[in-house]
Parts: C-alpha cells; structure tokens; sequence
C-alpha cells in the first residue's frame, strides 16, 4: 500500500468518525457547543422528588428544555433552575407541574403556558407549581382509611 | 503464600511505573521527530480505518440483541415505550466504550504488539536506534496519538450503528411505534452520557494501545521465552491485559462519574 | 592515517555468571577494515553492540575521536557519524527498498527530499538495485537484501561502519561481493570499518587488522598475515578448526550471539 493511499484511507476515517462523534453530540446528546439562546427560569415545588438535573421540560408533550440545577430555598421548598429554549415565549401565569411519563416512567417538568399577555423576563420565578402526584401517599391513605372504616 | 503476594504487588507497581514513563516518553520523543503527520496517518489507519468494518458489524449485532432481550423484558412491564432510552443509555453509556475497545484490541492491538515484538526480535528496533531515530517516537507514539483519535471516533460509530439495530430489532422485526423508540433516543440521552462515553473511550484507547506497544516493544524482557514463543507469549499477554483493564477501568470510570 | 580514531579500554559485560567480554583492549585506525575472528558465543557481536551503544556495557571506556563516549543510552548518531550493518539486514517490512534507504536521511531532516531522491536512486543504481526501487524486503532475495542494507548503511556518509556478520546465510559467490564491496566502498568514502565474520580466510583479503576473541579478551590483534604465520597453538587450533569444520550458529532473541 503506497503512502498516499494510507494517508486517504485514514482521512476517509476521520471524516466519517468526526461526523459520527458530532451527530452523537449534538443531535442525540442535545449538546449545543456554540452558544445558545436559552434562558433560565425558576419555579418552586413542595417536592421536586424524582426530578434530577438533566429531566425533560415539556409543553403540550413537546420537549423545551432541560432541569439545570435543583437547591432548597430557605422555606424548604425545592427550587428548580429550568433552562428554556430561546423562541418560547411565556406569560406570567404559566403553571409548572412535576409530571411522571407513564406509571413508574421518568419524572418530567410540564408548563402549562397562560394567557395572561404579561411576558416572563428571565431568571423570573414561575409562581403557579403543582407538585407530583404522591402516589405512595395516595395508596397508604387509601390503605389505612380502609383500616379505619372498618374499626368505627 | 505472603510473600508471592508481596512479590507480585511490588512487581505491579513497577511496571506500572515504567509504563508510564514508556508513554510519556514514547509521546516527548514523538514532538522531535519529523513528519509527524504522515506518521499519524499510518496510526490512523491501522487503529481507525482497518477497525471500521469489525466495530460496525459488532454495533449492528451489539444492537439487535439488545433490542431483543430489552423488548421482552420491558413488555412484561408493559413498558416497551422506553426501548429507545434503555438501548441508547446502555450503549453510550458502557456497551458502546467497552465493546469498541475490546474489537480494537482483538483487531488493531494484537497487531500492534506482535509486529513490535518481531521488530524487536529482528533488531528493527535498534537499528533505528544506531540511525538517531528515537524508536519510542518513532514506532509506539503515533499508534498511541492514532488510538486517542480514533478510539472516541469508533466508539460513536458503534453507538449510532447499534441503535440503529435496536431500531431494527425493535421496530421492524418487532412491533413497536418507530416513533416511540426514536423519541426515547433522542430525548432521554443528555450530554453528560455521551461525554461519560467519550472519556471512557480515551481512557481505554490510551490503556489498550499503550499496553499492546509496550508489551511488544519490551517483548525481549517481558517474557521468558525467547524468539517467536516470545512474540506470541508476549501478544498474548498484551490483549489479555488490555480487555481486563478495559473491564476494571470501566467500572472505576463509572463509579467516579455517576 | 594511522592515529587511534576509536579506543577502546578495559571493557566488560556479563549476562548473569556468563562473563562475555571480560576486559577488551583495542584501538581502531581511521580509514582501517579491522575484523574481528573468534568462535561462535564468544561476544563479538555484543562487542559491537556495546560500541554502537544498543547493548549498555558494565564497565570500561570507549573514546571516539579522543573524546568519551557515555554509555547512557542517548542517542549516539549525535555524536558520531556512525551506522551498523545488522546480521539480519533488519530492514522494514512495511517500507520498499527505496523508503528503507531513505529513512535515517528523511528522518535526520538535514536534506531536501529531491536530495534525497537523488542520492538514494544513485546509491541503488551504484548497487544493481534501480529496478528494485519500489519492492518490499520480503520480494527480494536473500543478497538483494543484503545489498539494500548495505545502502541504508552507507546513505548517510558515515566516518565508520560496524558490520556484524555482514555475509551470514549467502552462497560463496555472494559473499565475495559483498566483501568487495566493503572494499570498493572504503576506498570511495573512506570510512572506518569494524566487521564481525565467521569467513575465514575470505575476510582476511579486505581486513587490515584481524583481532581474535576469546574468553572475553582480545587475544590476538594484527595483520592476517601475522595472525597466520603465529605461533600461538590456540590460534593454530581455530584457525584450522574455522577452515575445515562449517560452522553451527544459533539464531538468539534480541541477538545475543
């Protein structure tokens, strides 16, 4: 094999290698390696249990962004850093909710945007938060209330 | 009993100690010499181009089996709706690194550390020491370069063509929504798995590939045998503890990372 | 002509208990074809090991030129001009015989690559291997091969050349072409040559200087002529034992003959 022939093959290599490398990067890992015009927003839940840095942000089912940080505020609240695409615009009366995809399924955060035609700046707190379903709770309380009816 | 054990523990960690200094060596000598570029090029093609067609077999097969059992096991759940992210997370996550690097190992180290070894044997090796060629630049730093290149480089080749056959698997032999697999692929893998992936296959490349040079290089002191039982002795040993390391770093890696 | 290019003092090695060279005293003349006789196993070519600095001596001195030459493991061609003959040719494989010759001149980067393009070709020409420019080692015979190695050993214009076993596995006719062109060669360039041989007496034709080897040391050093009108038994003893009886050599690892 002759000397320019090693050299195309192996630059026929690094072509389809870089190009794999950057797909798995940028289309399925979601990496953005330019600059991006997301913004942050805050919104705080009484339990943000199952959310993890990394978890989906969903409107209508159609992701938006992604959970960047979580941190307990001074009242105990989970406070919940969301990074938001830029290009969605959201009013004020948004309502962020602590979702479960399926049964036992991923935990996601889903906006319900409002209507309100007052815009959200960014780093502006979400005010209206549902938390999750405690679906433990639920079925302990299901569970012992049945216990209860049965001894009065 | 004890003193094996002592023996072996202290024999470890001095070559542990000379193969680091025959790395780093290897890559300071590789910055004197002269072209480098078509040097790296030959590297790139022994470790990239000439593994190319094993790691995508591999991937593709890699993915269909692990479609399979994954889809099984999920519908007893009622679950296969996340396919998509259990096969992707498990590929880029460990499968992807691992089984890339153990491929290149069986393709491009066993390779690598026989044809040193009968360098070494031919004394190749020290008639580029009588040109001035520093044999360390010249023979195992650019196969060492090639495999930091080209390790993360077959690692994603391998995911994207063994997702692929999930895909396969999974949708096309299998009923489910091909819809609902890529959505799992594409919003459940977050930078932080590809880039645990990545870190993986340059640790592994560095390990594997180093470990094959020197053991080929060395072949003459490394075992006891001489001649051709040496170089096969010494291969041997090379990808055999390439693919334990590969193993035993990747669950060190993993742990540190999650 | 005669003053002592390379000194050699008091030189020692030893593999475990086996003391191969056990105190060498020698002196080579610029321009001089010094070879060096003795049995098989006696450390010749380790000898020239130790002088090209591959094998690291236990002990002793060697000067070049006057000036010490450290056995440390740098680098030698930094401070010599020297280049070695292997037994074996060590050629590479992977290379063709032109990019085998061409390497120690491409890689010291002292040269344009037209350079050396024209001085390689030249060389190879000189040698009957122009039609052989672009084949690999394994496509050429056993003297071709031989032949190319010698190139690559002359290619950089060295002051002396160290030829071990310069013949080794070639027919009589073979032989006698390359010892001629040892010859030829020194007398084009004038380099110093140190040659290990087992062909007795066809090298003494080409050596100015025969020094015998045995038990470690250096037992004879002279002219042929000397070494074959000597008195010594033992002397008397190899000599006929060399001319008559083929020798056996066993090929080692890592060329520990």
């Amino acid at each position: 094999m002759t000397q320019r022939t090693t050299e195309i093959l192996a630059g026929s290599f690094v072509c389809i290698g870089l190009a794999a490398v950057l797909y798995l990067t940028m289309q399925i890992g979601g990496a953005r390696l330019l600059g991006s015009d997301a913004y942050e927003l805050h919104a705080q839940f009484s339990s943000a249990a199952g959310v993890n840095p990394g978890s989906r942000v969903e409107i209508a089912g159609v992701r938006v962004g992604t959970v960047k940080k979580i941190d307990l505020n001074d009242d105990f609240y989970a406070r919940v850093t969301l990074e938001i695409n830029g290009g969605i615009e959201l009013d004020d009366d948004t309502i962020a909710s602590v979702k479960t995809s399926g049964l036992i399924g991923d935990r996601y955060i889903n906006l319900m945007p409002g209507g309100s035609g007052l815009p959200l700046a960014p780093d502006d707190l979400i005010l209206d938060t549902e938390s999750p379903l405690d679906i433990e709770g639920l079925i302990s309380r299901f569970a012992m209330g049945g216990l209860d009816d049965r001894e009065n | 009993m004890l003193r094996t054990v002592g023996r072996s523990a202290l024999g470890a960690i001095s070559e542990l100690g000379e193969f680091s200094l025959f790395s780093l060596g290897s890559l300071v000598a590789f910055f004197r010499q002269r072209r480098r570029f078509h040097k790296l090029a030959v590297g790139v093609h022994e470790i990239g181009a000439r593994c190319l067609a094993i790691v995508s077999i591999v991937g593709l097969f890699t993915g269909l089996v692990l479609g399979l059992q994954l889809y099984y096991t999920l519908v007893k759940f009622g679950s296969e709706g996340v396919l998509g992210m259990a096969v992707s997370l498990t590929l880029i996550r460990e499968l992807g690194p691992v089984l890339a690097a153990l491929m290149i190992v069986g393709q491009a180290g066993s390779a690598l550390a026989s044809e040193l070894g009968i360098q070494r044997n031919d004394e190749q090796v020290d008639a580029l020491y009588t040109m001035g060629i520093d044999p360390r630049g010249f023979l195992v730093a650019p196969r060492l370069l090639a495999a930091l290149v080209c390790f993360p480089m077959l690692t994603a080749i391998f995911d994207l063509v063994a997702i692929f056959g999930g895909y396969l698997s999974g949708s096309v032999l299998l009923n489910l929504d091909p819809g609902v697999y890529w959505k799992g692929v594409f919003q459940s893998v977050e930078w932080s798995d590809v880039r645990g992936g990545f870190i993986k296959s340059l640790v592994f490349g560095f390990l594997t590939i180093g470990i094959c040079t020197y053991r080929g290089f060395y072949a003459h002191r490394k075992s006891k045998l001489r001649g051709v039982r040496g170089v096969s002795e010494s291969t041997t040993r090379a990808v055999v503890w390439s693919s334990v390391l590969v193993l035993a770093s990747d669950y060190m890696i993993t742990s540190l990372l999650l | 002509m005669s003053e002592a290019f390379i000194e050699v003092r008091d030189l020692k090695k030893h593999f475990g208990v086996n003391k191969v060279l056990d105190g060498i005293d020698l002196d080579l003349s610029r321009g001089l074809v010094t070879t060096i006789v003795g049995k098989s196993g006696m450390g010749k070519s380790v000898f020239l090991k130790c002088l090209a600095g591959i094998v690291e001596a236990d002990g002793g001195e060697i000067r070049y030129a006057g000036k010490p030459f450290t056995l440390s493991g740098s680098l030698p061609n930094n401070r010599l001009r020297f280049s070695y003959m292997f037994q074996n040719n060590a050629l590479f494989d992977s290379l063709n015989a032109f990019e085998n010759v061409a390497l120690p001149l491409l890689e010291s980067g002292e040269h344009s690559s037209g350079e050396v393009r024209d001085k390689v070709e030249d060389l190879l020409g000189q040698l009957d291997l122009a039609d052989s420019l672009e084949r690999y080692p394994g496509e050429l015979s056993g003297g071709m091969q031989k032949r190319v190695a010698f190139a690559r050993a002359l290619v950089t214009d060295p002051e002396l050349v160290l030829f071990d076993e310069p013949t080794t596995g070639l027919d009589p006719e073979r032989k006698f072409g390359i010892f001629d062109l040892i010859a030829e060669y020194r007398e084009k360039y004038g380099f110093t040559a140190l040659l290990v041989s087992h062909d007795i007496p066809e090298v003494f034709q080409i050596s100015d200087r025969v020094a015998w080897l045995d038990g470690g040391r250096i037992r004879f050093f002279g002219t042929a002529e000397e070494l074959e009108s000597g008195r010594q038994p033992e002397v008397i003893e190899f000599l006929n034992k060399s001319r008559y009886s083929p020798h056996r050599k066993v090929q080692t690892f890592g060329g520990k003959s």
